[in-house]
């Protein structure tokens, strides 16, 4: 007596397919998952108290990444600038602009601005920006073209891969002096990479320890 | 949630719900903050240091605050400050936890109740006013509350100023500081003086001590006779112990043998001779073992030797204050004769026990103002919360006399005061703190250039014109202190703790697990007896002891190097109100008199160590010049390994080292290091990354060697470790990625040198012991250290974290890294500057020249690890015969 029908060895062969391949899908599936922009955060716009435009203050009127981000240069971090350097300018522009009450709330009352970080680290990860910028590691370079962005986003994954590849060999990642506050991103032909690097005595010989980024 | 009320719906809703925030939480948005206006010098991301002291038994040692973000995380030693010298101690390193202690006092409260500022005020000065009333306060080493003091009884002619002392500093008279000048001494006989050993002088001391033993090593030689081991005994070159009893009797033996007598032969006749062979480079120094016929004594042969010391102006010696008497207090206490006592920073009822507590009861109005609610505040009406040192100003005076500004160096955490704003409560409106402190040095300097004046020794921590002002001592009366009682039973030396000095100290976790120097006892103190007082004993029996109407029980430990028929006890355990951390941690031991019965009982209290066994056995572990064989180095089949850059390395020099446990404290404080509490203890687990090993000696004294990461170059932890979480960097370091980890302790177990260090808990944060996972102390990690999580291995790292600090900045600037740029934690806080560590590829480096000393050796060395970690060994003179 026949229990089968025939089409029981077509659902045998596809379960059978299932479980010898259906662990490598789910691993795939998860190495998709954590390398998407969803868990990277990469092209993400977070909702800001205040709907700042780098592309304006950058780009459009010429502000020096430095005047904001004042520690760029000295400490691991670049700096979110104190209402006060706001108030710079905004005392006398766009005084009563509606977007600006919270800046202006901030100045009066002392209270802090809550920005929602942009671009986040693990607290394992230990991350400076002083070095990277005084060995020709432009701002544009892991934040993308802040000239263009009305509203700023996330431009690199940020994940470990994606430093290693530039700790592994930094020459394509380095830009002259010049360029490197520029609200752009500049062009550079591979014949500059050999002159970047020796300028900025740079190679990528211990870039890869554990403890350069861990500790 | 598995309560009988959960049903299979709810079960299912709160998966859900559950679920949802798991996928909603993956990516939670993280803030920043900016500051309205930044505050002056800030750079975020960069710590600024401030200069302040630190009181200690009163006296100051300077030091430098680390903060972050306005948070402070560290302290460092502050190299212009003289009972500094750059150096730290255990007590100045733990002050930061002490400022964040989540058991601090809040509020003011009136009988436990809280209660306002401007209620305590009313009582204050209501109190103040009343014929008789008492300000009773610890000694007084800040110019400023001096100042006050005085006004203050100028004010109320009715009122009294008490002071007393439970630490006072090494080396110390009634009423002069000895200062003695190690340039010029070569011998030193100690009679139970203990000038390394844990007080105020400690840092200055030990440096001293460190250089002229450095400097002349063929001339320098000290002796020392003391019932019990103690720090100063440890790096004499002699020891010879002797009952508290007999410490007086030599004194008198000593200055007789000057007269011509001739002592009996043995340890006196040989300290005699030594301080004949150094006619005015010898001197004697007195402990607090002795009557005042023996201080006496002494005095007279320093004078007759001609020795380099100098009498100096005690810290707390104040021209025209004189406090009243303790004893005379408390008898008027009882007598009723005292309507109100104001305790101002000080917890009588603790130090002084139960004579005090009893005359309490005669005192109608009792207010207290101190840091925490203890034993003296549960006690009063009233209590104020007073201020950390770290959140006040002030100004503090060093043993030497010279004088620091305090600076707070955060906004006070609790509603708490500034003491100089209590005093001045008393009288007036209680003004603000820096106002108090800035009149005292407008009246020293005038306004001509006081504001100069006043932001340099805010920098230097400082005050440049102060100093040691010489005095003469009128001599200890010999009627001072009597003899020592004798009679049936033990001699008693009864010491304040190492770890938490008189108790004030007790709810501080790092201090508490911070080991005493010689039992490696933790989280406890325990009654010291010779081996053959032991008398079929073990460590951890119960005794009981008493004296003076006084009984207490508590543990034994047998001491090698305790003298017979004696004892050593440390004071500061057995608090009844000192938080979660130090309440009932060991037993009171002040009330003992010195001599006691003693009478073993039935139990046993298991004794906390974290180390039990202090010989050798024979493996050499901590070498001697003596044992010390320079030996061709071993073949190997490793091939020497090449690194171009830095080869970073340590010496630690074992003769140097004086064994009190800064490096371990400024470690833990450095590197975010938990404390797991008496319990995991007792099951043979701690976390501190470095340790300090002590070994009793063949000739019979004791040596230290601290014990770090070896950063062994073919490190035994590394091939074992399954997912290569044990790795070596380009440098040389032998790190340990934490995220890797996964918790085989493979590489804890091939560790020949036993430093990695297991979380087995999530000792940090959940499974904190006690109250430390608290979220305010959070404020006290160092940002630049990862917070280790459960499951995770860790070890010394030779702060790695400062070295690419110093990496990054030599960068920026295109140069290599200059010799002694980076200084790891333990290296800056050694206060004998036991430690150099350094780039083994630069020829010219501090510590490439240590491995070229004749002392140097490697631990362990027939393992073939190569350790970058190496010793220097402990000189030992070797033999008397082979001396002379």
């Amino acid at each position: 007596m026949q229990i089968f029908r025939a089409s029981a060895d077509t659902m045998l062969r596809l379960g059978l397919a299932v479980v010898l391949l259906g662990p490598f899908c789910a691993a795939a599936f998860g190495m998709v998952v954590v390398r998407s922009n969803y868990m990277t955060g990469e092209n993400q716009t977070p909702i800001q108290p205040v709907p700042f435009s780098h592309a304006h203050h950058t780009a459009e009127i010429g502000i020096d990444c430095r005047y904001c981000h004042t520690g760029v240069e000295k400490s691991a971090r670049a700096g979110i600038p104190p209402t006060k350097t706001c108030m710079t300018c905004h005392s006398q522009l766009w005084t009563n602009a509606e977007m600006l009450a919270p800046v202006r709330d901030s100045f009066v009352n002392g209270t802090r601005l809550n920005w929602v970080a942009v671009n986040t680290l693990p607290d394992y990860v230990y991350f400076d920006h002083s070095i990277h910028v005084a060995k020709g590691v432009a701002c544009t370079t892991c934040h993308g073209a802040v000239g263009d962005m009305k509203l700023t986003r996330q431009a690199a994954p940020l994940n470990m891969g994606w430093c290693l590849e530039c700790h592994l060999s930094p020459g394509s990642n380095l830009s002259p002096p010049s360029a490197i506050y520029s609200p752009f991103p500049q062009e550079k032909d591979s014949a500059e990479i050999e002159a970047l690097l020796s300028h900025y005595h740079v190679s990528n010989a211990g870039l890869t320890d554990c403890s350069v980024c861990h500790r | 949630m598995s309560g009988a009320g959960t049903t299979r719906r709810d079960a299912l809703k709160m998966f859900a719900a559950g679920a949802a925030t798991l996928v909603a939480g993956c990516k939670p948005a993280e803030h920043i903050s900016p500051y309205r206006d930044m505050p002056e010098g800030m750079v975020p991301g960069l710590p600024l240091f401030y200069a302040t002291s630190l009181p200690l038994a009163g006296a100051g040692r300077g030091m430098l605050i680390e903060t972050h973000e306005g948070r402070p995380t560290k302290v460092h030693g502050n190299p212009l400050h003289p009972a500094s010298l750059g150096g730290t101690d255990v007590f100045a390193e733990a002050a930061v936890l002490d400022l964040f202690d989540p058991s601090r006092a809040g509020v003011p409260l009136q009988s436990g109740k809280p209660a306002s500022w401007s209620a305590v005020d009313a009582a204050l000065g209501a109190a103040s006013q009343k014929d008789g009333a008492v300000l009773l306060t610890g000694p007084v080493g800040s110019p400023t509350m001096a100042r006050q003091i005085t006004a203050l009884l100028k004010a109320r002619p009715g009122m009294r100023w008490v002071s007393y002392g439970t630490v006072y500093p090494a080396l110390r008279l009634p009423d002069a500081q000895i200062w003695p000048d190690f340039g010029q001494l070569d011998a030193i006989i100690s009679l139970g003086a203990d000038p390394l050993g844990p007080g105020p002088g400690q840092m200055v001391f030990a440096r001293q001590w460190a250089g002229a033993k450095r400097d002349r090593r063929a001339a320098f030689r000290a002796h020392v006779f003391e019932p019990g081991p103690t720090l100063t005994g440890a790096q004499a070159q002699r020891r010879t112990t002797v009952r508290p009893s007999e410490l007086s009797d030599i004194a008198q033996a000593l200055l007789a043998g000057l007269d011509g007598a001739t002592p009996a032969s043995g340890p006196v006749a040989e300290a005699m001779e030594m301080l004949r062979a150094a006619p005015e480079r010898a001197a004697v120094f007195g402990g607090p073992d002795l009557t005042g016929a023996a201080e006496a004594a002494i005095m007279q042969i320093n004078r007759r030797l001609g020795a380099p010391l100098r009498y100096l102006r005690p810290f707390d010696y104040w021209e025209g204050l004189s406090p009243a008497s303790i004893d005379t207090l408390v008898a008027d206490m009882a007598a009723g004769r005292v309507p109100a006592l104001i305790a101002l920073g000080a917890n009588p009822v603790y130090d002084l026990g139960g004579r005090f507590t009893q005359a309490l009861g005669g005192v109608k109005e009792v207010l207290h103002f101190g840091t925490s609610v203890n034993e003296t505040a549960t006690r009063s009406g009233w209590h104020g919360p007073l201020h950390h040192p770290l959140e006040d100003w002030s100004d503090l005076r060093a043993i030497d006399g010279t004088v620091g500004l305090v600076q707070p160096v955060i906004a006070p955490l609790h509603d708490s005061r500034s003491v100089h704003r209590v005093l001045d409560a008393m009288t007036g409106p209680g003004a603000d703190p820096y106002a108090i402190l800035q009149e005292t040095w407008r009246g020293h300097w005038g306004d001509a250039d006081f504001k100069d004046r006043w932001m340099q020794a805010l920098h230097d921590g400082v005050v440049a014109g102060t100093g040691p002002e010489d005095t003469t001592p009128k001599g200890a009366s010999p009627a001072a202190v009597p003899a020592r009682k004798g009679g049936e039973g033990i001699e008693l030396s009864i010491r304040p703790s190492p770890s938490v000095l008189d108790g004030s100290f007790a709810s501080n976790a790092w201090l508490q697990e911070c080991p005493e120097p010689f039992t490696k006892q933790v989280w406890g103190n325990a009654l010291w007896l010779s081996p053959q007082d032991a008398d079929g004993m073990e460590d951890g029996d119960l005794v009981q002891l008493a004296s003076d109407g006084a009984e207490v029980t508590l543990p034994i430990l047998i001491v090698e190097g305790q003298a017979p028929q004696s004892g050593t006890l440390h004071f500061g355990y057995g608090r009844e109100d000192a938080g979660p951390i130090g309440t009932g941690i060991g037993q009171r031991v002040q009330d003992l008199g010195s001599v006691a019965t003693l009478r073993r009982i039935e139990g046993r209290e298991e004794i906390r160590q974290v180390q039990t066994d202090f010989s050798q056995h024979g493996r050499n572990l901590l070498q001697t010049t003596q044992t010390l064989t320079q030996s061709p180095p071993r073949p190997s089949f490793y091939e020497p390994r090449e690194y171009d850059g830095y080869a970073w390395g340590m010496v630690i020099d074992t003769d140097a080292c004086i064994g009190c446990n800064a490096c371990m404290i400024a470690c833990q404080s450095e590197n975010n290091i938990p404390v797991v509490g008496p319990g995991e203890i007792a099951r043979g687990r701690n976390m501190h990354w470095m340790r300090v090993d002590g070994y009793t000696m063949d000739n019979g004294g004791h040596g230290f060697q601290p014990v770090p990461c070896m950063h062994c170059e073919e490190a035994p932890c590394e091939p074992v470790c399954p997912v290569e979480a044990s790795v070596h960097d380009s440098e040389g370091l032998n790190v340990q990625v934490y995220n890797r980890c996964i918790g085989t302790r493979f590489c804890q177990a091939n560790c020949p040198y036993k430093v990695r260090r297991f979380n087995f808990y999530d000792y940090t944060d959940k499974e904190a012991f006690e109250n430390q996972g608290a979220d305010l102390l959070q404020a006290l990690r160092n940002p630049d250290v990862s917070v280790r999580s459960r499951g995770v291995m860790e070890k010394c790292t030779y702060c790695v974290q400062r070295i690419s600090s110093a990496r990054r900045t030599a960068k920026k600037e295109n140069r290599a890294i200059a010799d002694g740029e980076v200084v790891t934690a333990c290296q800056s806080a050694c206060p004998s500057e036991a430690i150099t560590f350094g780039d083994l590829n630069d020829p010219g480096s501090a510590v490439t020249r240590a491995k070229q000393d004749p002392r140097h050796y490697t631990l362990l060395e027939h393992l073939g690890t190569r350790p970058r970690t190496t010793y220097l060994a402990r000189v030992e003179p070797g033999p008397r015969e082979e001396e002379a």
